[in-house]
């Protein structure tokens, strides 16, 4: 893992100020753009339209500290994580950064796609504060990290989003940045380039940078947070713990889910408001052969077919896979994927393929579920929709991934 | 009124010296960037800068010397250095003021002043204006002028330029990425300013009752200025270039200011 020296004036202290401040800060968008508005006002000058992005909000990151965002899509968190990195300005309040700041705010952003990635990653070094002659020595590193291999001096325009991620991330953590601002981007790419960055972020941590990121996996918050926010409607609806905070947000999410299933449904292990409606869901393995038991390692396709009973705009797909004791080992969603659900069918079907199913043997449930775009309630989720047996080698973790061993 | 106040974006522990050098490192690098995006997969690069101005002084010498003859001196030296100053004018505009709609990738990362777009566009077509000074001095060398101490007043008559178009820049590029009509209206503007501005003819024929043109048109002055040094070898006077300069520093500031006040809702517009 790569080390760099730190300013020692930087080093951590209770006398040191935040490192992200925000004070009072509101931020609204004009609804229409400047040119229709302008011929809004002649027809007669209507009240604009404006929407409210954040609401009021006040908090600080210490150094050393670690914020999660969580809320429903729209609620405001890649507006705070723009306002915080200076990208995008409040439109009342203050919003104060100490120190070097870096982050993956959206994918595809902030990267030129005619130039390369080595190209890009230079710019990305020197933007983020690092001298010429730093960014020239630590292009290694950061092409390394990524695991990009010959593509790095490939244009950019022909890189998949996973390899973007892997880019961008290789940057950002490779600059010194005394706060780090990431977007849903830890969602994004395999798992093992995943779990590499999770890995990266922890000593990231332990040099003493702060962190705010944004994340739909609750997971990850637990993982990497000591605070975390809640944020509903663009305002701040909880902060602290990250147990209570998570916790709090679940159980809300849960309620409306409650709230909106019709009476007498919610002891099938089904809830959701029901304008769609899960009809089956399908394992299968290689050959489409049925998957009720899987040699560990062999693909897994979980096809979910559906019923638009009422035509909802946004839709999200996802899928989670537990072990017999409840453990989850692992949860993806279309949104996550960023991946658009059509909408507007009256039948279909979603199909989540799993190259590789590393699980250790056993038992395991599959949940499947639809919900809305803000993921603010489900419209029809199935509880153990599935069961399967994974057939190989028990072991105490549920992950079974292709390993050997060298000795010398 | 929403009040911001920001924290300076590089390192706390950042002195004066650090932060002249993270500047100059920012600049070069994206200057740099900027040409290899101009360039990219072009044989002959930046050759093509000079070929602009070269086309145009073939064509238009060809028809004042031989279709219709306007009996100037020198006429290939007087007719380049006012294309090469001109063409640094109008694209110089045109560029900077599409600076942060053709650049909006930068502006999405933490980090970036965002005042440098411009400043970055316009040096880009400086560069260009140095690249085709070694044609202009080929063309006062064997038009037999001859190389005189004079010219090392050039570089201010640069300087009064850059300034005035990137403060021109600076006005319009806010303006731009809330109109996209702005750059159709430069291209009408240059057309007019081309025939407007003695570049091509002598500013003397112009008639008293049209010498508005010449007299109000900070280009022309420059124009003036420029051939003072180039063709008669002499300094343009101590008031022409103070206040040429001074026109440079107003205009960059007064631009400036109009940058910084509509730069925040950049992002939020693009």
């Amino acid at each position: 893992m790569t080390t760099y020296a730190r300013d020692p004036k930087l080093s951590s202290n209770d006398l040191e100020p935040a490192r992200l401040r925000f004070d009072g800060v509101d931020k609204h968008y004009r609804g229409v753009d400047q040119t229709q508005r302008a011929g809004r006002r002649r027809s007669g000058r209507r009240g604009r339209e404006e929407h409210w992005a954040v609401r009021d909000l006040s908090f600080e990151v210490g150094p050393n500290e670690t914020l999660g965002l969580i809320g429903a899509n729209g609620a405001g968190k890649s507006t705070l994580l723009r306002l915080a990195a200076g990208v995008s300005h409040p439109s009342a309040g203050a919003v104060t950064t100490a120190g070097r700041v870096a982050g993956i705010l959206d994918l595809g952003g902030g990267f030129h796609p005619l130039l390369t990635g080595r190209e890009n990653a230079v710019t990305g070094g020197i933007l983020a504060g690092l001298s010429s002659q730093e960014a020239a020595e630590r292009i290694e590193a950061i092409l390394e990290f990524s695991e990009l291999g010959s593509s790095i001096d490939d244009p950019l325009r022909t890189y998949s989003s996973g390899m973007f991620v892997r880019l961008a991330f290789a940057v950002a953590v490779h600059v010194d940045a005394d706060l780090l601002l990431i977007d849903e981007a830890l969602a994004v790419g395999d798992i093992a380039f995943r779990a590499k960055c999770l890995d990266h972020l922890a000593a990231v941590q332990a040099r003493g940078t702060s962190i705010v990121f944004a994340s739909h996996d609750s997971s990850q918050i637990r993982a990497l947070s000591n605070r975390v926010m809640w944020l509903d409607g663009g305002r701040l609806r909880m902060l602290g713990a990250p147990e209570e905070v998570i916790g709090s947000f679940e159980m809300s999410m849960y309620d409306q889910t409650l709230a909106a299933t019709p009476p007498g449904e919610e002891r099938s292990g089904r809830l959701g408001s029901g304008e769609y409606e899960i009809t089956s869901v399908d394992l299968t393995t290689r050959e489409d052969r049925p998957a009720n038991s899987i040699p560990s390692g062999w693909p897994l396709n979980i096809d979910i077919t559906y019923r638009a009973h009422a035509d909802v705009r946004h839709v999200i797909f996802g899928v989670s896979v537990h072990t017999e004791r409840g453990e989850r080992c692992f949860d993806v969603s279309t949104d996550g994927a960023g991946v658009a659900a059509p909408h507007g069918l009256r039948t279909g079907t979603a199909r989540l393929s799993i190259e590789r199913l590393d699980l250790v043997g056993g038992r395991y449930h599959v949940d499947a579920g639809i919900y809305t775009g803000d993921w603010s309630h489900a419209l029809d989720y199935q509880w153990q929709a599935r069961w399967m047996t994974v057939l190989g080698p028990r072991s105490r973790g549920p992950m079974a991934p292709p390993h050997s061993w060298g000795l010398s | 009124m929403s009040i911001v106040i920001r924290a300076s974006s590089p390192a706390p522990q950042s002195t004066a010296f650090s932060r002249v050098t993270r500047q100059r490192d920012l600049m070069t690098h994206l200057v740099g960037r900027e040409f290899r995006l101009r360039y990219r997969r072009s044989a002959l690069g930046w050759l093509w800068s000079i070929a602009q101005p070269l086309a145009r002084l073939l064509i238009l010498s060809f028809i004042f010397t031989q279709v219709i003859p306007l009996n100037i001196d020198n006429y290939p030296v007087f007719l380049y250095s006012g294309l090469v100053v001109w063409v640094l004018f109008s694209s110089g505009v045109n560029a900077a003021a599409s600076s942060v709609l053709d650049r909006s990738d930068l502006l999405l990362r933490p980090g970036l002043p965002r005042s440098i777009l411009p400043v970055i566009s316009v040096i880009g077509d400086s560069v260009d204006y140095l690249l085709a000074l070694p044609v202009l001095l080929t063309f006062v060398v064997v038009g037999g002028i001859g190389l005189t101490p004079a010219l090392v007043y050039l570089p201010i008559l640069l300087v009064a330029e850059f300034l005035l178009v990137l403060g021109i820049g600076f006005a319009l590029s806010p303006l731009q990425v809330r109109y996209r009509d702005v750059s159709r209206f430069i291209d009408v503007v240059m057309l007019l300013g081309f025939y407007a501005t003695p570049v091509f003819y002598d500013p003397e024929e112009i008639p008293d009752g049209f010498r508005w043109l010449v007299d109000w048109n900070p280009m022309a002055h420059i124009l003036r200025a420029h051939r003072s040094v180039i063709l008669d070898g002499q300094w343009p006077g101590t008031p022409t270039v103070l206040g040429l300069l001074a026109l440079g520093l107003g205009s960059t500031a007064a631009g400036l200011a109009i940058y910084r006040r509509s730069s925040p809702g950049f992002i939020d517009e693009l």
